[in-house]
């Protein structure tokens, strides 16, 4: 076995400062401590994706094996070979450790991207967004990471060339269609199927389930999604205020509300997407990113990664309280 | 627990003299000093493990930062709470490590044997616990100002604007400190290295 570099372990040393999370127990008890409402700490599991290893669903396997190899790999390297092995050992780790942070975050945000799948029968009548396009097809491409970690490290790694981030995506021109959701909110689900924006093409197939259906069950679905709906949009324009108005604290909040909410909503990728846009706006730079990669992993034809991208090159605009 | 509301003695000197904490603070106060916290709690406490703090004593550390700053609210400039906080969080953590020093004398060797002991646990978190306790002996091997803008810089990914606005320095300085960061980091691992693998190949 040839020796790694020591600049090959340096680097791999210094990528274990992504080991250093906040455990919850420690943000709960000093949220309690300032009398911080316990709802509040759930930023650090929504915003990093959680520290369990457990979260492998469906879009994240390959990456998990490949990370849970290469783990195991530095165990065995550690235990056989003495230093050199140690040393190995921490290269593998290393690299398994990104890789598992990686997929933590894909878990996690594809577990959200599940809960839209066509094939849930849980909410049907709450799909209004062209987001099925990505779902409906079981082979869809995966993306690559929106901005891959190594780049991050260097000053002049956040170049946001289109290349680098895959496939040509749809780009969005406006942010979170608030005012355009808000439009829609009132009449039925073929309606709010435009909220999201009319670069997608209709949704007409996903829809006519609800169409075909008893008339009466429908009706009352139809309302109660247009008034979990008007909920959804209140929750994520209070946010977006509060970002404009330069409090992200409680934009983030709001975004725990929304989470706590409509944990199956119809606008969750506009939830994500103003969820990235608070962090960047907060510098957290590394969360920020993880999302996105997350996000871009779980929607890889989405018209928001243009945006995304879009605003971790732009940094934030105006700075924290 | 209320421990540092009643105890504000790690702050530094020039921070603990003031009269004003014992006002009772208002409601607009409680919901900056919630705002901080939601906002940079994170950020915080990473700093402080980074800035060498030890596990066992980073919560306290990290809401001690947090009880000093309600006691300044006023001195935080808008726009300016992040480098605030990262200023006590600095200076508290170097007063930590200064006690800490005080009552324990671990060489880097008997560190480095710790962190990459091959007869210990197999399982793949404690390997990963005892390269980020290799990480932590490198790091004390650098000066505090070397220290804080390759944290920044690898564990943050703030970039070097970045990290010249929150330490209030230019980006210049903020530059040739990170290039003689990394090259004293390489350097000292290199030195790690080869001690052992010398000592291996002795055995």
């Amino acid at each position: 076995m040839t020796h790694p570099s020591s600049k090959q372990v340096a680097r791999a040393l210094l990528g274990t400062f992504s080991q250093d999370e906040v455990p919850s127990d420690s943000k709960e008890r000093a949220f309690a401590a300032f009398g911080v409402a316990a709802a509040v700490t759930g930023i650090s599991t929504i915003a990093t994706g959680g520290a369990s290893g457990a979260a492998v669903t469906a879009s994240g396997p390959a990456v998990a094996m490949v990370a849970k190899s290469a783990a195991t790999a530095g165990a065995f390297s550690v235990l056989k070979a003495g230093i050199a092995g140690a040393v190995m050992g921490v290269l593998a780790v290393q690299a398994a450790d990104r890789v598992t942070a990686y997929s933590h975050d894909a878990a996690s945000a594809s577990h959200r991207a599940a809960t839209h799948h066509p094939d849930e029968p849980t909410a049907p009548t709450q799909r209004p967004r062209g987001h099925g396009l990505e779902t409906a097809n079981p082979a869809v491409p995966v993306a690559p990471p929106l901005m891959p970690a190594p780049d991050l490290r260097e000053p002049a790694g956040t170049d946001p060339s289109p290349a680098a981030l895959g496939p040509a995506i749809p780009t969005l021109s406006a942010p979170v269609p608030s005012s355009r959701a808000r439009s829609a909110t009132g009449a039925h689900v073929g309606t709010t199927a435009s909220i999201g924006n009319s670069a997608f093409p209709s949704l007409a197939a996903d829809e006519k389930p609800a169409a075909d259906s008893n008339a009466a069950p429908a009706v009352s679905a139809v309302r109660a999604a247009s008034a979990t709906l008007t909920g959804e949009i209140t929750r994520l324009d209070r946010s977006r205020a509060a970002l404009r108005e330069g409090a992200p604290a409680r934009a983030i909040r709001e975004l725990d509300g929304y989470d706590a909410e409509f944990a199956n909503g119809s606008l969750r990728q506009e939830a994500d997407v103003l969820r990235i846009e608070v962090l960047v706006e907060m510098g957290e730079n590394v969360r920020a990113h993880t999302l996105a990669n997350a996000f871009a992993h779980a929607h890889p034809t989405s018209g928001y990664l243009a945006k995304i991208r879009e605003l971790l090159a732009r940094g934030p605009k105006r700075t924290a309280p | 627990m209320p421990l540092a509301k009643v105890t504000p003695a790690p702050a530094p000197a020039s921070m603990s003299t003031d009269a004003e904490s014992e006002a009772a603070p208002s409601d607009s106060q409680n919901e900056r000093i919630r705002s901080l916290l939601v906002l940079h709690f994170d950020f915080v406490w990473r700093s402080l493990r980074r800035l060498g703090v030890a596990r066992s004593s980073v919560d306290d550390a990290a809401q001690e930062v947090f009880w000093i700053a309600a006691r300044k609210l006023d001195r935080i400039e808008p726009g300016s709470a992040r480098a605030f906080l990262f200023g006590i969080a600095v200076r508290l953590a170097s007063d930590v490590r200064r006690r800490v020093a005080r009552s324990r004398e671990l060489s880097d060797d008997a560190l480095v044997e710790a962190a990459i002991d091959p007869h210990a646990d197999v399982e793949v978190l404690v390997d990963q616990k005892r390269a980020r306790d290799l990480l932590d002996v490198v790091l004390e091997t650098l000066p505090l100002e070397l220290r804080t803008v390759l944290m920044l810089s690898e564990g943050e990914c703030l970039t070097m604007a970045e990290i010249a606005s929150l330490l209030g320095i230019p980006s210049g300085t903020v530059a040739s400190r990170l290039r003689r960061a990394r090259e004293a980091f390489e350097t000292k691992v290199e030195q790690l290295l080869d001690a052992h693998r010398a000592k291996e190949s002795a055995r």
